[in-house]
């Protein structure tokens, strides 16, 4: 290599590499999600409840139950004096009187939401309540990393499921096409090493909301047209609204919708069958005359 | 650009001059190093990202220590292409402006013809093979579609990695658009450099094992005469061996 490359434009090189190396891991860094409060609901006093109930089943009632009620599980679970409980505690089918006691800022956005406005008017029993996604006696820490990475398996579990999801009208494709692009790319990869691995991409949650999910269209989203770019500003500080545009899912490019898009896709989908039949050809028509010339004892 | 270098060769029983000329100078020799070198590793890196799930893929992620890593080692020989485009450019500046060189990539009227002069002659309706200048219609085929397609390759890799910045001028849907065309345009590439170039310097009946002119920098007299007839003619000053018209 001349003095001239060697002095000037390899160091050049080397410093530029080294700098674009360094802005693209910083710029790849997301902070992680904030917030992380251990759940108060100690397992002291338990004993005397488990004596009898253990977390399978239950033995025989005491006599006098209230002498062996403990504050911890009575603040969940009501019961009644002397007489035996039968069938689930009734705390499952509304959570805002036993959750909601400690928990009622979250509770409230919660029998806000879709899930939660289907669970307490229609009393159905396919969204999720509280203990379907925190369940009830783990002791789990619903804001750690771990939590928001599994947290995408808790939401598949229901909107990937095709027969419960079309009661419903709402496509399963918005699973798989968050798959197909960025984030669950990223996602799936992340994982793929280590489940509860931290993720510095965006989950279901992350655009959808937690506790105060509601339709897509519906003004309160965060993923409704008007709200979007701030949902994506979260962690794409700068973003303009043209940037919502870029996330296409679930949404498939088609004659009406993304039309460059769809374009770009059949101009290839065109052009590289024309182009590898017509290397391919030539190849051919080549070797054969090659096989021609050695066969008629030329060159 | 070329020049005629005498070198001695003894071969096995005979004394043997060979002549050769210098294709490809030092310059030429090192950005196709290069490009052959950035090429397979954006290509390899940048198919694992497209098609993960596959079992290659997902070995080589693993491998490479996660998918983040994977991003990086893939830009970062993206600015190295950038920078190999922006070197051939100032070439391209010094040779046709200042050195006054013939562009011989441009393609012209005598390609098409050449095409199907080709096609007549590998079909056994042309009796002698066609006559070609410096590049024939291949490689320019090759080189015009590195330009291009690295040319779509570095826009859309740009706005792939700066979509916040891209979008604060454009509709979000080109960022979309950039992916699909970002990665359909790696696969034409890889497509036509595994049939059609590799064919051409490693495979071809003739060539095998394979043209290293590109490399050493020389190409034989006897292959610089049926191959690249009309330059051989023009610098050694000779008259160009009769041309059959089609």
């Amino acid at each position: 290599m001349s003095r001239f490359l060697r002095r000037t434009i390899l160091p050049a090189t080397i410093a530029f590499t080294l700098a674009l190396l360094v802005v693209s891991a910083y710029s790849l860094t997301v902070e992680a999600q904030s917030g992380a409060t251990t759940i108060p609901h100690g397992k002291d006093g338990f004993e005397k409840c488990l004596d009898c109930h253990g977390l399978q089943g239950m033995i025989p009632e005491p006599a006098n139950h209230a002498a062996f009620t403990v504050d911890t599980c009575a603040s969940c679970h009501s019961y009644a004096e002397a007489t035996p409980q039968t069938g689930e505690p009734e705390e499952e089918a509304d959570p805002s009187s036993a959750c909601g006691k400690c928990h009622g800022e979250l509770t409230s956005q919660y029998i806000d939401s879709v899930h939660g406005k289907a669970l307490i008017e229609e009393n159905n029993a396919d969204v999720p309540s509280c203990t379907v996604c925190h369940t009830s006696h783990t002791e789990q820490d619903a804001g750690s990393e771990a939590f928001h990475t599994r947290s995408v398996a808790l939401c598949m579990s229901c909107h990937a499921n095709k027969e419960l999801m079309q009661k419903y009208n709402i496509s399963t494709n918005v699973v798989q096409s968050f798959l197909d692009d960025y984030h669950g790319t990223t996602y799936t990869l992340i994982t793929k090493q280590d489940k509860n691995a931290a993720v510095n991409t965006a989950v279901c949650t992350d655009c959808h909301g937690i506790h105060n999910i509601k339709p897509v269209d519906a003004p309160g989203s965060p993923v409704n047209a008007d709200n979007l770019v701030d949902t994506c500003a979260k962690c794409h500080s700068d973003a303009s609204t043209n940037f919502t545009a870029t996330w296409l899912s679930p949404r498939e490019p088609s004659i009406n919708d993304a039309q460059l898009v769809f374009s770009v896709k059949w101009l290839y989908r065109i052009m590289i069958p024309f182009i590898v039949f017509g290397l391919t050809a030539h190849v051919a028509l080549d070797l054969r005359r090659a096989k021609g010339k050695k066969q008629s004892g030329g060159k | 650009m070329s020049q005629i270098a005498m070198d001695t060769e003894i071969k096995a029983g005979t004394n043997n001059t060979q002549e050769y000329f210098l294709r490809f100078n030092i310059s030429q020799r090192m950005e196709h190093i290069v490009l052959m070198v950035t090429l397979t590793v954006l290509a390899i890196t940048g198919l694992a990202e497209k098609y993960y799930t596959a079992a290659w893929a997902d070995w080589l992620i693993f491998r490479m220590g996660g998918i983040q890593n994977v991003y990086l080692v893939h830009r970062a020989f993206g600015v190295v292409f950038v920078l190999s485009v922006i070197y051939h450019l100032g070439f391209l500046i010094y040779y046709l402006g200042i050195w006054k060189g013939r562009p011989a990539m441009l393609p012209s009227i005598k390609d098409a013809r050449d095409v199907v002069a080709s096609l007549r002659y590998s079909l056994g309706l042309r009796k002698k093979h066609v006559l070609f200048g410096r590049y024939d219609y291949r490689q320019k085929f090759e080189y015009l579609g590195i330009l291009f397609g690295g040319a779509i390759m570095i826009l859309t890799g740009l706005m792939l990695a700066f979509p916040v910045q891209f979008t604060s001028i454009l509709p979000g849907q080109f960022v979309a658009a950039a992916l699909e065309a970002h990665g359909n345009e790696a696969l034409l590439a890889v497509i036509v450099i595994v049939i059609w170039h590799l064919y051409d310097v490693i495979f071809k009946p003739g060539i095998f094992p394979g043209d290293f002119s590109i490399f050493t920098g020389k190409i034989p007299m006897k292959r610089m005469m049926e191959e690249h007839a009309l330059e051989y003619a023009e610098i050694a000053e000779v008259e160009v061996p009769e041309v059959e018209k089609h």
